[in-house]
């Protein structure tokens, strides 16, 4: 709690602006402005959870900058489910170290899959469901030229990912 | 005899269970204004610590299959199967010793 | 309205009806093909095949449950279920061996233990240390399936019922081939090894040299027929689903060799290949392998009814299933490395396995997404009447043997053609 009120409000506004605008461009599948918001030297990229079934936290993707622009660039390439995902998030916590300029961010999340054309189109195209529940944990770096993030973690409570997607969350 | 320090008498609650461990061993201690005891701290029954168990001030009552004992002569009541052991104790000024020549242990089936 | 000179109304009209697929009677006859090389769709989608299948295949065969390491020390536990919905827990006793035992108490028929995974030694609301409790009235198991406690067992039961008559089902259990879990509910069927018949000499070097572990753990459930997926195990005609075999597949000199060799009782193994990774935008060779398999190696074991071991190089992948329904399947997908792996190898085999076979890889999500539209388009009443297997490439990599060779056993356990379940197997 006091790490929350020990961040001033203007870069508290900051890093707000730069995660929900992170899931907005995700949402919007618009991978290069998303990859713009991203450190290109740094950054990494996580999506883990912990099954009780092996006793493990496991990870189910880990790539840094260039992985995740490979990924972005290969999907045309795919076969996909053309599912859009929608993600609704809530910052909740900020940590912030000045003396390094960054700040540690947790934020709920939840996506919403609608279906397209991975089953049966004409049934299930445009219906949706809840996905994923999980959290970002999100490393920002303040700088004056713009605020990057050089780490996002997508810790997800949920392990049934359904068939998959070849997009991240 | 091995005769150990375990605490002042007025440590213990009145009414209460209570667990302590000397030299790696826990003992459960049970206080009333009718009486002082220490025994094992599990029961003989299924191994549930009995520090859950319910204690009236004469009878403690194992929560789990409610096996029953009269906790100043160890006698078994109602469903128990087995008596409870229990160390030698004396207080002495206050002070609460117990006899841990060897350490109480109950045969459990496997 | 006019018309083109010199053609009638008439002739136009009946050239815009004129039939370029098949008509009904044309689509629904059965091309001319042994039975051996087609099936008919009513297996994938009867529900009384399906029940006969749990039956007559399921509940015959070993099938892997789990894997050692998921039970590591004595006490340690997973529960997990058999085709059909079969409660199973697995127990390792105080003497090390692994026990499997139905997850059913023989008093009221509640489940005993809930958790995925634990330790018996771990007091729960419900029992103490080291027995299985049924919460629901508190009988307990302990590790060897005897029943250790019911309560006011004498006031209730006087001598009707007592303790040394209320042990649990116990499964056939064996631990092998790579240190998994096999069961078999058949009490008096073949053993482990004579059900394989050899097929895992091919990668006993792999499997064998050193203990391995499981890494990644996924769940997917999805509503298609078991058979669908297992089929995609088996037959390499789809690398035309995934951009990334065809590159680094395909591309491959002497990929089209590879052998399918069909083993008794429907096992059938795919030859070793070598994939070459860099072919892949952002991708590496892979240096990093397991015991015995060369650099950028890929091989694979297929068995009945529905279990693949498959090994690239760096990564071992399992996939079990537990079909639910005719149109219901829950997947198992487990990642595997060996124990001795340091945090660096580790993360480098979990990176290899991610890329292609995470829930966010390149091959996962297409083969997935295949099987399901694959039960979309023959659902009952669909029109679709067929799959055809009819594929021959001298056994070679995209031969359809592999699936002729699962068919065969299918139809010999059934006791009815795949190709046509109304008649029987001869």
């Amino acid at each position: 709690m006091s790490a929350v009120l020990a961040v001033p409000q203007d870069i508290r506004n900051r890093v707000h602006d730069l995660i929900y605008e992170s899931c907005l461009l995700l949402n919007e599948e618009r991978w290069d402005d998303f990859l713009d918001l991203c450190d290109s030297e740094t950054f990494r990229y996580v999506i883990g959870n912990y099954s009780p079934e092996i006793g493990k936290e496991q990870f189910w993707l880990d790539i840094d900058f260039a992985g995740m622009k490979h990924m972005f660039e290969m999907l045309p390439k795919h076969n996909t489910d053309h599912a859009q995902l929608t993600r609704q998030s809530t910052v909740y916590r900020l940590e912030y170290a000045p003396e390094n300029e960054v700040i540690t961010a947790t934020t709920g999340f939840t996506i919403y899959r609608t279906h397209e054309d991975g089953g049966y189109a004409h049934l299930d195209g445009g219906s949706t469901c809840l996905y994923v529940v999980g959290q970002y944990i999100d490393r920002v770096a303040l700088r004056p030229d713009g605020d990057k993030l050089t780490q996002r973690t997508v810790w997800t409570n949920t392990r049934q990912l359904d068939i998959g997607s070849h997009y991240p969350f | 005899m091995s005769w150990k320090s375990v605490c002042k008498l007025d440590d213990l609650p009145l009414g209460g269970l209570t667990v302590v461990t000397i030299d790696g061993v826990e003992v459960l201690l049970a206080r009333s204004d009718k009486c002082v005891t220490a025994m094992p701290p599990l029961c003989p029954h299924m191994k549930e610590p009995l520090v859950n168990g319910v204690f009236d001030g004469e009878n403690l009552t194992c929560l789990k299959h409610l096996w029953q004992w009269d906790v100043k002569t160890g006698e078994s009541l109602g469903e128990a199967e087995k008596p409870l052991c229990q160390y030698q104790l004396r207080v002495t000024d206050g002070h609460v010793d117990i006899n841990m020549a060897e350490e109480l242990k109950y045969e459990y089936e496997a | 309205m006019s018309t083109v000179a010199g053609e009638s109304p008439q002739a136009k009209q009946s050239a815009d009806n004129e039939v370029t697929g098949r008509l009904s009677k044309q689509w629904s006859a059965r091309l001319p093909l042994p039975d051996s090389h087609l099936v008919d769709t009513r297996i994938y989608t009867d529900p009384a095949i399906f029940e006969q299948e749990i039956e007559r295949i399921w509940h015959k065969t070993w099938l892997p449950v789990c894997h050692e390491s998921e039970l590591a020390n004595p006490l340690d536990f997973r529960s997990s279920g058999i085709a059909g919905d079969v409660p199973i827990v697995i127990v390792r006793g105080t003497d090390g061996k692994v026990r499997t035992f139905l997850n059913v108490c023989p008093h009221r028929g509640n489940l005993i233990v809930r958790k995925a995974r634990g330790n018996l030694s771990v007091a729960e609301p419900s029992g103490n240390s080291n027995h299985m409790t049924c919460m629901f009235h508190g009988w307990q198991f302990n590790a060897e399936g005897r029943c250790v406690e019911i309560p006011r067992e004498r006031a209730g039961y006087q001598d009707r019922v007592c303790k040394a008559g209320m042990g649990l089902r116990q499964i056939r259990t064996e631990v092998a081939y790579g240190g998994f879990v096999w069961v078999n509910l058949d009490d008096d069927g073949e053993s482990l090894d004579d059900y394989m018949g050899g097929i895992f000499d091919y990668m006993k070097v792999e499997l064998e040299s050193e203990p391995l572990e499981v890494f990644h753990y996924q769940k997917v459930v999805i509503n298609t027929n078991y058979k669908y997926f297992h089929e995609t195990g088996r037959e390499f005609y789809h690398d035309f689903l995934h951009y990334h075999n065809r590159q680094t597949g395909m591309m491959q000199k002497g990929y089209f060799d590879r052998k399918y060799v069909p083993y008794k009782n429907g096992h059938c193994l795919i030859g070793l290949t070598i994939s070459q990774y860099k072919a892949y935008q952002g991708y590496e060779d892979r240096g990093l392998t397991f015991p015995g398999m060369p650099k950028n190696g890929w091989k694979g074991i297929g068995l009945f009814p529905g279990i693949t071991f498959n090994l690239r190089s760096s990564c071992l992948r399992v996939n079990f299933m537990t079909p639910i329904s005719e149109n219901r399947v829950l997947i198992e997908v487990r990642g595997l490395g060996l124990k001795r792996d340091d945090d660096e190898t580790r993360a480098s085999r979990i990176r290899d396995f991610n890329t292609i076979w995470g829930p966010f890889g390149r091959n996962a999500h297409e083969d997935f997404l295949a099987i399901q539209t694959q039960a979309v388009a023959v659902r009952p009443g669909s029109g679709a009447k067929y799959c055809v297997m009819a594929r021959e490439e001298d056994d070679t990599t995209h031969d359809e043997i592999g699936l002729r060779c699962y068919y065969s056993e299918w139809s010999r356990r059934m006791g009815r053609l795949a190709s046509d379940p109304t008649r029987t197997h001869p």
